[in-house]
């Protein structure tokens, strides 16, 4: 049976570990709102093993994770690795804020699909994650 | 090594992963036919405590508070938390979890936001397949917390055990009170922030209330609440406690909720679409330049619905 129509891509924006400043972070959970997705904000000061919980429990699609405190390369392969041990390797994994373009291949090779740098227009962001979020009408119950 | 098993078979078994993609198939799905889901057993043990107030009255941070009182008590807790979705683009910001972080770590917890994806009346479609849901996967107790309510949302009360209603200082006058509304499905009335100025004079006016002024509400409880620590909202978990050891929804009532809940939302879908459709569009027209009225037009929109 395919996944119906209407049904709204499901969006985790986590903001993992300790930088307290989450406007970008409620900047993109609105458009991708007013992009008829459904988002769910973690808020601040999560732990890899707190949004990997929340990223199962909800069942999202797509889990976007906003970082400037500079710990992305420690955090963001913790959280890919728990994700994909929960056996949701099929969702998509998108990261944005202050990630210096160095890191950005280490954060891919490590199963990030898509690094946003300051300044990606939100229209971007919405169109990427709408051609890649991953369909369920493969999923047989 | 999962890839093997079905989700059935994970479900079964426990998996939490299971359990969320058993809900996604629920919320996207209203037709399970021929479905293993669709045959889960209505809610048997399981009992559901609902809480619903308005926007900011601190639902999400009380749910947080009494999840914590029942984990305690040895209970496995599940938590449906509704946010609205937008009329115009269908997304919608689920925030509930945000306050919610305290028992993220624990396995007897299994908390699940859903957008109310266009129902009215504080839920959605999907709250009685996943109540179900959540039984089936032996959750001992579900609290459900609508959407920021206003005056008339008033669904969770004809699917949970009890209904809690939140109230906070500053929201008006005791002219409020006396409105019918989601005041009248309570079964238990909470001021939340307790400790705010002029909490003291709305339990005052609440008491009055269930004790004198409106005999419907006769012993209705009326507590204070801070719902911020779990000390906090512990005179409310005794009294939620007292009326689900006496009193339990009538699972008839569920039931007819339920299809109601489906009648009501066929209707809107289809009235949505033949309002789209040029013949609708004619009509409103018509409507608009008093050729007919709303009132004769109905019949003729009523006729033109579809057996689903």
């Amino acid at each position: 049976m395919s996944r119906a129509e209407r049904a709204p891509i499901r969006v985790l924006i986590g903001k993992p570990g300790l930088d307290g400043h989450d406007r970008g972070a409620r900047v993109i959970a609105r458009a991708l709102r007013d992009a008829g997705m459904e988002v769910i904000y973690t808020g601040l000061f999560q732990t890899p093993a707190m949004i990997v919980r929340a990223a199962v429990d909800e069942d999202v699609d797509v889990v976007g994770l906003s970082i400037l405190s500079g710990a992305h390369l420690t955090l963001l392969p913790e959280i890919v690795e728990g994700i994909v041990a929960e056996g949701r390797e099929d969702a998509l994994i998108v990261a944005g804020g202050t990630i210096p373009p160095d890191d950005v291949q280490p954060l891919l090779d490590a199963g990030v699909t898509r690094v946003f740098g300051p300044g990606t227009p939100l229209a971007d962001i919405v169109e990427y994650i709408r051609e890649h979020a991953p369909s369920r009408t493969a999923e047989s119950v | 090594m999962s890839e093997r098993l079905s989700l059935r078979e994970r479900f079964e078994a426990g998996e939490r992963g299971a359990l969320a993609r058993v809900l996604s198939y629920i919320e996207d799905h209203p037709d399970l036919r021929g479905t293993w889901i669709a045959d889960l057993p209505p809610v048997s043990a399981m009992q559901i405590v609902g809480v619903t107030g308005p926007p900011g009255g601190g639902k999400s941070t009380l749910v947080n508070a009494l999840v914590q009182v029942y984990r305690r008590q040895g209970k496995r807790v599940g938590v449906l938390a509704f946010d609205p979705s937008s009329r115009r683009t269908g997304g919608a910001a689920l925030g509930d979890r945000i306050r919610m972080n305290e028992t993220w770590s624990d396995d007897g917890v299994f908390i699940r936001s859903l957008a109310n994806r266009g129902r009215l009346g504080g839920l959605s479609d999907a709250v009685f397949g996943s109540l179900r849901a959540f039984n089936a996967f032996g959750l001992d107790l579900t609290l459900i917390e609508t959407v920021g309510v206003g005056q008339g949302e008033i669904d969770v009360a004809s699917v949970a055990d009890v209904t809690v209603l939140i109230q906070v200082p500053g929201a008006g006058d005791t002219v409020q009170l006396i409105k019918a509304g989601v005041l009248e499905i309570a079964n238990i009335l909470v001021v939340n922030k307790s400790d705010l100025p002029g909490a003291g004079e709305l339990l005052r006016d609440l008491r009055s209330l269930v004790t004198q002024v409106d005999p419907s509400l006769a012993h209705t409880p009326v507590v204070a609440a801070t719902a911020t620590s779990v000390e906090g909202v512990l005179p409310l978990a005794e009294e939620i406690d007292k009326l689900l050891a006496c009193s339990q929804l009538d699972a008839r009532m569920r039931a007819e909720a339920e299809v109601r809940h489906y009648v009501l939302s066929e209707v809107e879908r289809q009235l949505d679409a033949l309002l789209r459709e040029e013949s609708g569009d004619e009509l409103v027209a018509r409507i608009e330049a008093g050729a007919t009225n709303a009132w004769q037009a109905r019949v003729q929109l009523i006729g033109s619905l579809r057996p689903a």
